[in-house]
């Protein structure tokens, strides 16, 4: 292992065990939504990374999508994406599904070969979607179904049992390209992502009134999507027509 | 594209539901699925699709909301929405409070999809099938955008009524009731309604992003 993967392996240790000691501080009095054990320092880690986002990394971004020609954004994409399509394959073998690291497989062949290196998102059209498995749902198919969440510095929103997958897939083109895939490659990457990432943005400050649990919410329900493939148990809203509900919350994490 | 996906969620997720029928007050006439059949609700979902693809080739805001208001007052069941969303803050209200909060949340959930449903891109909708849920049908449909992406949204019916959408795993309702009761309890529930209706007006000042 080269030393990049490394430290990025010991921030993410370090960030957890700094997110892990920050004391069960929640807010005073019941809310509804997830049981944030550790609300007021992932709110303090929400707004630090908001400020760096909004000051720095949005006007980035924008300056990308207005200075690069609409095909090399969408192909910088693609070009990600289609590595991300190799952690999801081998996370679908991992978890039982070779149905699913199946189309990944043919997602990433036919994206690498057809689509020229994967620049050209040729597998969608043809009806192989993107898996989105990753290392954190491996881990809930495996048996951690509920975990605490977390907001990680700069790297946004998680939980304990997801914080494993922000190094995996940081690896993956390290280990593909080697020395090749440098600094500036990875700040491409950021800046690629941030830039897909505007418009959700935007959909968040035009409709949340508090952005810290409109984000928090937002991801924990799609993170049950995700590991539900798509298709989580229907009756799942029932307990919203029981008034004692009003008085619980959501969800207790288990680590 | 997995971002602009997730990006249409919120999205939605800022759209309480749309509903055909007349709810009954305070939202509980909602029925077990036998007393109403897939195919009503989901020929509701189809008449509600078809308009928003209407809606996207409409070009004034105005004009969008004037089309959708009737339809969206009729969807979605807005008292049922607004307990929910609410929680204990509900029970606590006088009647016409409750009237004036469904008042608003209607009004927020028509400018947003008139905001939102702006352009018309080839976009089409297919409805995937039904399932039995608690409170009535679930009917599963999927936006499908020209590139072949594709968002699920699932309208869950109280009876007759749309209570809750569910966009690519994203409830509407999960997110406004976790939203508004942090406001709530920071702010207090007139702070609420002051960014509700500050949201409105944001929504009917400018056109909105793609869909």
């Amino acid at each position: 292992m080269n030393r990049g993967p490394r430290r990025a392996l010991w921030r993410a240790a370090a960030g957890a065990a700094l997110i892990l000691q920050g004391a069960c501080a929640t807010l005073d009095g019941p809310e509804y939504g997830v049981h944030d054990l550790n609300e007021r320092l992932n709110r303090q880690s929400y707004a630090l990374s908001d400020a760096v986002d909004r000051n720095f990394l949005v006007p980035v971004a924008k300056s990308y999508r207005r200075i690069a020609p609409d095909f090399v954004e969408t192909g910088v994409g693609n070009f990600f994406a289609n590595l991300s399509s190799l952690d999801s394959g081998a996370n679908g073998l991992l978890q039982g599904k070779p149905e699913r690291a199946g189309t990944d497989a043919l997602r990433f062949l036919l994206n690498s070969t057809v689509g020229l290196g994967g620049l050209i998102d040729v597998a969608t059209p043809a009806g192989l979607q993107h898996q989105g498995e990753d290392f954190g749902q491996t881990l809930a198919v495996w048996g951690w179904k509920n975990s605490r969440f977390v907001y990680v510095p700069m790297l946004g929103p998680s939980t304990v049992r997801d914080l494993p997958t922000l190094a995996v897939g940081s690896l993956i083109p390290r280990l593909l390209f080697g020395g090749a895939y440098d600094l500036r490659a990875a700040a491409l990457s950021v800046v690629s992502a941030r830039s897909q990432a505007l418009a959700l943005t935007d959909a968040r400050d035009a409709s949340a009134l508090d952005a810290y649990v409109f984000t928090r919410e937002a991801y924990m329900q799609r993170r049950n999507f995700l590991i539900f493939d798509g298709d989580p148990p229907v009756d799942e809203f029932d307990e919203f027509f029981d008034e004692s509900f009003d008085e619980s919350f959501e969800e207790r994490p288990e680590g | 594209m997995k971002g602009l996906a997730v990006a249409i969620a919120w999205t939605l997720a800022a759209l309480p539901g749309a509903g055909l029928a007349q709810p009954a007050a305070e939202g509980e006439a909602g029925g077990p699925a036998a007393q109403i059949s897939e195919e009503q609700v989901a020929a509701k979902v189809d008449a509600f699709h078809q308009l928003l693809i209407q809606a996207m080739q409409t070009p004034a805001y105005a004009d969008r909301l004037a089309a959708l208001r009737p339809a969206v007052g009729e969807l979605f069941d807005i008292p049922t929405i607004s307990r929910i969303s609410l929680g204990r803050t509900w029970r606590a209200l006088e009647e016409s409070a409750k009237a004036g909060f469904q008042d608003l949340l209607r009004e927020l959930v028509i400018a947003t999809y008139a905001d939102r449903f702006d352009s018309y891109d080839g976009q089409r909708f297919e409805r995937l099938g039904a399932q039995e849920a608690g409170r009535g049908w679930a009917i599963k449909t999927q936006l499908v955008r020209a590139n072949g992406e594709r968002v699920n949204l699932d309208y869950y019916f109280n009876g007759d009524a749309v209570y809750n959408l569910v966009a690519d795993g994203v409830s509407d309702l999960s997110l406004r009731r976790a939203d508004y009761n942090s406001i709530i309890k920071q702010r207090g529930y007139e702070a609420l309604l002051r960014h509700i209706e500050e949201n409105i007006a944001e929504l009917s000042g400018g056109e909105g992003d793609e869909t």
